[in-house]
């Protein structure tokens, strides 16, 4: 939003202010100014000028013109404006003189000199106006620098409009100069609002919605004449981006910006039965606004409408057939207050938003439509001495609120804000903002919200802290340290279990970490031939490909060798991140899991079954990396498509299924087109977590030595290594300390359908040294253990 | 016989002197001091002499036993020698081959810029928090003072869900604020890091997924004062570097009086740049006081208990420490991106 401090100087005095300085302290103070920028200046050379002559050039849309411009004598000007006209004040930019990068020169145009410019209002940077040359009001001297004749210099402040979200009443210039006088400690002039009201064409008016619209003025004027507005007028609501149209609508627009409060002026002729209906919009009906669109309405949008149909969306933008036509003379003023939420609700469904609706949104003060009803009349009565108010301020509204009064203490504002101010002082700044302040008691105020704070902004105390605190200026609270207590201390423990988990991913396995996003990507998991039913949907998805919340980190992971699969033969990633699943409990929130997911992939992996190992030895290792119970692979039972029907195991903890490793199915692969073997694994890091197991511990260190022997046996091809290896234990408990895998044979010397297993066993008494029968008795157990348990022998 | 013993030791002395090799060696001293070796051999025949002869031909196979020994040792200690100095050696040797190296993954960057805020925090004594993502409305709007009305509901801002009433993804971590009051209990400090959502259009400088962290702390009598020395503090800390901060008013529902905090333009040192928009200072964070009604919600006394909270944008800190210029790059899986952050 723009603010004009020309404009602003009509509500406070601004002599002698440094606006630059100014505007640090509106920042600081109130809200964030993103730019000052100063206009009207560069006019050196741009002089008043009379225009006595225009005469046509043969053959030309140019037309040759003499110009009087005072001490700068009579000039003949070529100009190509179709508005210029002889006895028109005009400005002239003098040959010599630059507009812009535009440098000015005497010069034959047409085979006639031309000795100057007659420019026009965004030639010289003064507004947007660009159709037909800039016309001075009233006679102003010719020759006189255009700077002096007319208003041209200001300076704007840009505010950031998000910055002004809880001010309702900073968004027009009374409100901005109300900030400004309380940092400058000047007088905000007050405003003249006298109107002679008449009750000559009453209007009747229903509102049948009075939470949606608690107040509606309007008032009647006639012997109105619609034409261009003054050049001052035109000047300043050009400053501040608003296109200047006609009189009425202008006058509309400089109130709006003047006080903050939307109007909408209804061609007279135009309201069908004297009657305004403010009502919510019926079934199926339509309505054309003002840009010559048909919108079609529901019905919680708010109109205003005659005796028979729609005149205007509330808030938002005014009816096309009701517009000010130019042969009007008779003019009906709406000034209203509608609710915040029912024109948000309707603007944005319609995808119309407009200055009007920026600001109901911002919920206004009722008070304010009064306020604004007589300052459009008395603005227009000045523009036109021949305009008469021929109605009553007719005035629907429900009662309006009472401001409140909040006590404020003393001791609460210095220990919220943590400085010493004083009562004298922060009652002065609370004034100085046009709160009512009284004592009430040692060091507590009673203060009384002034009601256009108060529809939003300032409800408690705490609200009152803040009004101080920006007035005394938060730049100059020395920093204090806090002063706290000794608080419980916090284990962390969930965080230090996901660090470990990535410490150990990447600096022992040597796995990236990848984020990637909560949403399921439909496309992936089509290919990956996943055909989620019980998943989260979003309502309102960012786009049709992610519907809903992922389930599962391992299509993400895949998606991700897809995307390097170009560029990386060999790849190993992890994510750590909730997913999300249907809570058990319909009511409750959906159940969303810190879970851990890897994935390995190669270009050159060998065939079989190694790269499922490869991966399973990252997996188990984590459980020491974060000391949980250590994982137990059940092969099979993983639904997954993308996972190997077959090189799969689900992941237990305990007792308790944690998560899932295997190979990527080979038509997952196929489907991605990538060149590579892969495996990945996913753990429910929030189940596991729950599964703690002692730290280790100390034993004392054996006394008598172990005998180590190992064993070779031929085993059905089936018989998987964990039975062998519990069936070797089972021989011997006490004595069996320790039993290593060292390989799997299969082939020459090995009977058909059977696979001969190397193991090495450690055995070992605590309470003597093992004596060689013993070890001989042992070592048949075992063998006996593994012929009776998995039908094993010793391999020839 | 003690001439046999003479060429005895003659012998055994020039094959130690040829005997090049452990294995060699061991097999001279078995031959000549074994059990069952030479020197025993001859003494075998000593019965036959007269016993008057005994004692010298016993000393004399003793002087040569300790005289082979010792030279079986020499050897022994000159072998060992060689094959040290041997090992010693290395022509060919280049330090500076390539070897190879065990394989060290990538941390994401927003991890190890997590990671670096969470140990600023916990050697304050924060506790470290995580919270969920899929949230309810309550707590992620009606905890934290934001009216029924306000845009920030609207389709047009925040995902929500169709699991339940209500349900959406969190737009922000201060829904964290509440869950901690409740979970806690005054005093306490916490931050809460993790990913939150916004309805939005992805561009360079946009995701609709991004990190927050968000910082709480609840005592007695926190002040402004407090408030600004210790984002000051924290801040110096996470950017390295003393930075000089401003508050300006800014309004958030569920901080009063709230704050948009700039820090002075790292840039230009405030002198105003195209960085800073020739303001000198650059928007970081907002943050403020609990709200009254916050600190209800959480089940705390405003009468007796106050507190601090900010929200600084992770995924924005990340961007600036490294100059990433594209946030797409973060949620990419591009490996990369990634492998950039390798340490080491």
């Amino acid at each position: 939003m723009l603010i004009s401090t020309r404009w602003l100087s009509r509500h406070v005095d601004l002599t002698g202010v440094d606006l630059q300085e100014l505007a640090n302290r509106f920042t600081l103070n109130v809200a964030e100014l993103e730019g000052v920028h100063e206009v009207g200046t560069g006019l050196d050379g741009v002089v008043v000028g009379h225009v006595l002559e225009v005469h046509p050039i043969e053959g030309a849309r140019v037309q040759r013109t003499v110009v009087d411009t005072g001490p700068h004598g009579r000039r003949q000007i070529v100009c190509g404006a179709p508005n210029v006209a002889a006895g028109q004040y005009v400005p002239v930019v003098l040959p010599g003189h630059k507009i812009g990068d535009l440098e000015i020169r005497e010069a034959e145009v047409r085979g006639v000199l031309s000795s100057g410019m007659i420019a026009s209002e965004k030639e010289l940077g003064l507004s947007e106006e660009h159709e037909g040359i800039m016309v001075l009001d009233g006679t102003p001297e010719p020759g006189a620098p255009l700077a002096q004749a007319v208003d041209v210099h200001d300076v704007l402040f840009e505010i950031d409009n998000k910055s002004l979200t809880h001010r309702p009443d900073c968004w027009g210039h009374r409100g901005v100069a109300r900030e400004v006088a309380a940092i400058l400690g000047r007088e905000l002039k007050p405003l003249d609002l006298e109107v002679a009201f008449t009750s000559d064409r009453p209007l009747a008016i229903t509102v049948e919605d009075q939470k949606a619209c608690p107040r509606y003025t309007a008032v009647t004027l006639d012997g109105v004449t619609v034409r261009r507005s003054p050049l001052w007028m035109r000047l300043l609501l050009g400053r501040v981006g608003t296109r200047a149209i006609n009189n009425v609508v202008d006058a509309t627009n400089f109130v709006m910006l003047d006080l903050g409060n939307p109007l909408h002026a209804f061609d007279g002729r135009q309201i069908g039965g004297g009657q305004i209906v403010v009502r919510r919009a019926r079934p199926g009906e339509s309505f054309v606004t003002l840009d010559g669109q048909r919108r079609a309405l529901e019905p919680r949008d708010l109109l205003i409408a005659d005796a028979e149909r729609g005149v205007a969306l509330a808030g938002i933008m005014g009816g096309l057939d009701s517009e000010i036509q130019d042969d009007t003379t008779s003019v009906v003023l709406e000034s209203a207050n509608f609710d915040a939420g029912v024109v948000r609700a309707t603007a944005q469904r319609l995808g119309l938003r407009t200055e009007s609706s920026a600001r109901f949104e911002k919920s206004l003060d009722p008070r304010l439509s009064e306020d604004a009803s007589r300052a459009f009349c008395r603005l227009l009565q000045q523009l036109d001495a021949n305009v008469r108010v021929t109605s009553a301020l007719m005035d629907v509204a429900a009662p309006l609120p009472e401001p409140p009064v909040i006590e404020l203490r003393v001791q609460r504002v210095e220990a919220r804000l943590g400085v010493k101010l004083g009562e004298a002082r922060i009652a002065d700044y609370l004034r100085r903002l046009t709160f009512g302040v009284e004592q009430v008691g040692e060091g507590v105020l009673r203060v009384a919200v002034p009601s256009f704070r108060a529809t939003k902004d300032i409800a408690i105390e705490a609200d009152l802290i803040e009004e101080v605190g920006r007035s005394f200026g938060y730049d100059h609270i020395t920093p204090a340290p806090p002063t706290i207590q000794l608080a419980r201390p916090h284990p962390n423990a969930h965080k230090r279990f996901e660090r470990a988990a990535r410490a150990y991913l990447t600096l022992t396995g040597g796995f990236d970490e990848v984020v990637t996003y909560s949403f399921a990507f439909d496309p992936l998991l089509e290919r990956l031939g996943a055909r989620p039913e019980r998943r989260i949907e979003v309502a309102n998805p960012i786009s049709a490909e992610m519907p809903a919340l992922r389930t599962d980190l391992g299509p993400n992971l895949l998606g991700v060798l897809e995307k390097n699969a170009r560029e990386v033969d060999s790849i190993r990633v992890f994510e750590l991140e909730r997913v999300f699943r249907c809570p058990a409990d319909p009511a409750g929130l959906p159940v969303q899991p810190v879970t851990l997911g890897g994935l390995v992939a190669e270009t050159r992996a060998p065939e079989g079954a190694d790269l499922f190992f490869a991966l399973k030895g990252y997996v188990l290792g984590l459980s020491r990396a974060v000391e949980r119970a250590p994982l137990r692979l059940v092969q099979g039972g993983v639904g997954h498509p993308w996972a190997h029907p077959v090189r799969q195991a689900r992941l237990f903890a305990g007792e308790r299924e944690v998560g899932y490793m295997a190979e990527a199915h080979p038509l997952t692969l196929h489907q991605l087109d990538v060149g590579h073997r892969a495996a990945l694994f996913e753990i429910d890091l929030d189940a596991w977590r729950d599964t703690p197991v002692a730290a280790p511990g100390y034993k004392p260190l054996p006394r008598f030595p172990a005998v180590f022997r190992d064993f070779a046996v031929v085993v059905p091809g089936d018989a998987p290594a964990e039975v062998v290896r519990e069936a070797i234990i089972s021989a011997a408990p006490e004595l069996v300390r320790d039993v290593v895998f060292q390989s799997v044979y299969r082939g020459q010397g090995v009977p058909e359908g059977h696979k001969s297993m190397a193991w090495s066993v450690t055995l070992r008494r605590d309470d003597r040294t093992l004596t060689e029968p013993e070890v001989r008795a042992t070592e048949e157990a075992i063998w006996r253990a593994l012929t009776e348990r998995v039908g094993g022998r010793p391999r020839s | 016989m003690l001439d046999q013993l003479e060429a005895l030791l003659a012998e055994a002395q020039a094959a130690l002197a040829d005997a090049d090799s452990e294995e060699r060696l061991r097999e001279l001293e078995v031959h000549y001091l074994g059990k069952k070796g030479a020197v025993t051999g001859i003494l075998k025949g000593m019965g036959k002499l007269p016993p008057e002869q005994r004692p010298a031909l016993g000393q004399k196979a003793n002087e040569v036993r300790a005289v082979v020994a010792a030279q079986v040792d020499a050897r022994r200690a000159a072998l060992e020698g060689a094959r040290i100095a041997a090992l010693c050696e290395d022509p060919t040797f280049d330090a500076t081959l390539p070897a190879p190296r065990p394989r060290v993954g990538a941390l994401n960057p927003v991890t190890l810029v997590t990671y670096h805020i969470e140990d600023v925090f916990r050697a304050m004594g924060f506790y470290l928090l995580d919270y969920p993502q899929a949230e309810s409305e309550f707590y992620n709007f009606d905890a934290l003072n934001i009216p029924p009305e306000h845009p920030a509901r609207d389709m047009q801002d925040t995902f929500w869900l169709k699991s339940g009433p209500g349900q959406l993804l969190r737009t922000h971590t201060s829904p964290g604020q509440v869950r901690a009051m409740r979970a806690f209990g005054p005093p306490f400090r916490a931050i809460f890091p993790g990913r939150v959502f916004r309805y939005e259009a992805v561009d360079a400088s946009h995701e609709h997924t991004f990190h927050q962290v968000e910082g709480l702390m609840i005592d007695r009598d926190i002040s402004v004062a407090n408030l600004i020395h210790s984002m000051k503090t924290l801040l110096t800390e996470i950017l390295e570097r003393e930075v000089t901060i401003r508050l300006r008013p800014g309004y958030f529902p569920f901080v009063e009086p709230g704050f948009e905090l700039d820090i002075q333009c790292q840039v230009c040192g405030g002198s105003g740049c195209s960085v800073c928009k020739h303001s000198g200072w650059v928007e970081l964070l907002p943050c403020g006081l609990v709200h009254p009604n916050v600190l209800r919600h959480g089940g705390l006394d405003p009468e007796e208990w106050s507190g601090w909270a900010f929200g600084l944008g992770l995924s924005r800190l990340v961007m600036m420490k490294y100059q990433i210029e594209d946030i797409r790059h973060i949620m990419s899986g591009d490996l990369r991106f990634v492998g950039q952050f390798r340490q080491g």
